[in-house]
């Protein structure tokens, strides 16, 4: 019993020294802020734009992440039949990948990361640690290929974007000067809540962290048709039948010849 | 400018281009008696509308612009009730078997591959087939020599068929059992290769029906509003999938369209719309075999969709 009990501050003292998720000593808290807080679907929304801004050392560069909770997704994989016809060929499933990735920084990534790709890689900076992060059940030969042609599918919806060097400093004040990112919304971004994320970085070490939340959500008539179709649908489907019959009506009664037609 | 948000697309996307789309169609689908959907829902996926919503959200602009282009064609008098009617059930029968069917051919794998070579093949030959019959009947016409016609081994089978009665609407006699069989037929097959099964059904009224062109782009027309009237409904209630929004904007396009498309459909003779309808049937094989062979720009596809 008494060997036990020796045994649990000992434990937790060791437990205690492997524990330090990031080079935390020296990290010092961004003045950041971002502008809008909550971004609202409406009728007509297109994408929107986000303002990230706030303050640094002067010498220092900004890295800015806008991240989206981590899904699970299936998508279908093309591949040849008969070494001839494309065509889809079963399905693969994507584990712990976010479902938005927008990246802003002051420099290029290998130039910002210079000796210290692995440690950015195990931080999360970049699509090179998305891949890495990644689980793809597939074969192992196949999972390069794949990580790659996912990040591709993303890009394409606008989910995903990396935009290096786009993160513009204003004058320096002291030790200070001061940083903008304009990070573009994508019309796709599903309602939800996201973190943006902003970083300093002296010579390729995190030395500035802040984290903040940003909410999307939808209102006005999105709203209340996405509410109606997933909280009343069947009512829902009998409406838009409706509707769409309605429609049909009305436009034969004004376009359409009377009985018997011309000709 | 002039974008709307679609809160189940979960996108937005700019109003005229999706009504010149939906007007589009809506032509096609007044003229040939066919839902679009092969041309469509591969038009709103490239636009950034995720394919099962494509698909859903699709079928349930058919059912506007099938019902504008059913009423105008019904009041030219081409919509045979009787024959739609029996073909609507063995329509419906067909497609729910073919569910069935598709589940066990999935099971097997490889059942895509079929599907996609099968529809392929069909269409080549359906469109080919009619595409040189209308030829000939066309330049036949000229020469205006109409030999008495010798009755067929398949007219002579089809006349021996129990409870035959007269379809007044399209002028022919035939067994109720025709329409039936040939409904659950077409059910399958559309279930299995997941297209609405216009295609299949005028070809199949045409010939095997003997239907005249004309009311049989009406009767098609008829049938298919029922049939994605229930699409629509199921694909509600159970999936979620019909974005309304993006539904009314390619109707507002479409069920003008098909007014338009009944009127053009009038001033063409029978064999002229079949020859165009062939021609339509080969584009869209042509387009699905250069899918099949040219390499894809990204080797990832969401799924859903045809």
């Amino acid at each position: 019993m008494i060997r036990n009990r020796i045994w649990v501050p000992i434990i937790i003292m060791i437990a205690s020294f492997m524990w330090h998720p990031q080079p935390a000593d020296s990290m010092v808290s961004v003045k950041a802020e971002h502008e809008p807080n909550l971004i609202a679907i409406g009728a007509f929304f297109n994408g929107t734009q986000l303002t990230v801004s706030g303050k640094v050392a002067s010498e220092n560069e900004v890295v800015v992440i806008v991240k989206g909770k981590q899904e699970e997704l299936t998508i279908k994989k093309k591949g040849k039949a008969l070494g001839l016809l494309w065509m889809n060929l079963g399905d693969v499933h994507f584990k712990k990948v976010p479902n938005l990735y927008l990246l802003y920084s002051s420099k290029g990534m290998m130039e910002l990361a210079a000796s210290e790709l692995k440690t950015w890689e195990q931080l999360g900076i970049g699509f090179e640690s998305l891949k890495k992060q990644m689980e793809i059940e597939a074969p192992q030969a196949e999972r390069k290929d794949l990580a790659q042609e996912f990040l591709k599918l993303k890009q394409n919806q606008g989910l995903y974007a990396s935009h290096q060097g786009e993160i513009s400093f204003g004058q320096k004040s002291g030790t200070e000067k001061s940083f903008n990112a304009a990070v573009w919304i994508p019309p796709r971004i599903p309602p939800g809540e996201y973190q943006v994320q902003v970083m300093e970085i002296h010579n390729g070490i995190t030395v500035g962290n802040s984290m903040d939340r940003l909410k999307v959500k939808e209102q006005g008539i999105p709203f209340m048709i996405s509410s109606l179709a997933f909280n009343h649908s069947l009512f829902y489907g009998f409406l838009a039948v409706l509707i769409a019959v309605a429609a049909g009506l009305m436009m034969d009664f004004f376009f359409g010849t009377g009985k018997g037609g011309a000709h | 400018m002039f974008h709307l948000y679609l809160p189940i697309a979960g996108n937005s996307v700019n109003i005229l281009l999706i009504f010149g789309l939906g007007g589009l169609v809506g032509i096609l689908s007044g003229i040939f008696g066919v839902g679009g959907g092969f041309l469509m829902t591969p038009l709103l996926i490239m636009i950034g509308i995720p394919p099962t919503v494509a698909a859903a959200s699709d079928s349930n602009q058919i059912v506007g612009a099938s019902t504008s282009g059913t009423l105008a064609h019904y009041k030219m008098g081409n919509v045979d009730f009787k024959m739609g009617i029996l073909l609507l059930i063995g329509g419906v029968t067909g497609g729910t078997l073919g569910v069935q069917v598709i589940k066990i051919l999935r099971q097997t794998g490889n059942a895509d591959f079929l599907i996609k070579i099968t529809y392929v093949l069909m269409l080549g030959f359906v469109g080919s087939y009619m595409f040189i019959e209308s030829l000939q009947a066309l330049r036949k016409k000229e020469a205006l020599a109409t030999a008495p016609q010798k009755e067929s081994k398949y007219a002579q089978l089809i006349g021996k068929l129990p409870w035959q009665t007269d379809f007044d609407k399209s002028g022919v006699r035939l067994s109720v059992l025709m329409p039936l069989v040939l409904g659950i037929f077409v059910g399958i097959l559309a279930a299995i290769m997941g297209v609405g099964g216009g295609f299949i059904m005028v070809p199949v009224m045409v010939y095997l029906l003997r239907m005249p062109m004309h009311v049989v782009v009406g009767t098609s027309l008829f049938q298919i509003l029922f049939t994605c009237v229930d699409v629509t409904i199921m694909q509600s209630y159970s999936n979620h999938t019909v974005d309304f929004i993006l539904a009314l904007i390619l109707l507002l396009g479409s069920t003008l369209g098909a007014q338009f498309g009944a009127k053009i459909s009038k001033k063409l003779k029978g064999d002229q719309l079949k020859i165009l309808l062939a021609s339509l049937v080969l584009i869209v094989m042509v387009k699905m075999l250069l899918d099949l062979l040219l390499t894809p720009h990204i080797m990832l596809a969401l799924r859903g969709g045809h």
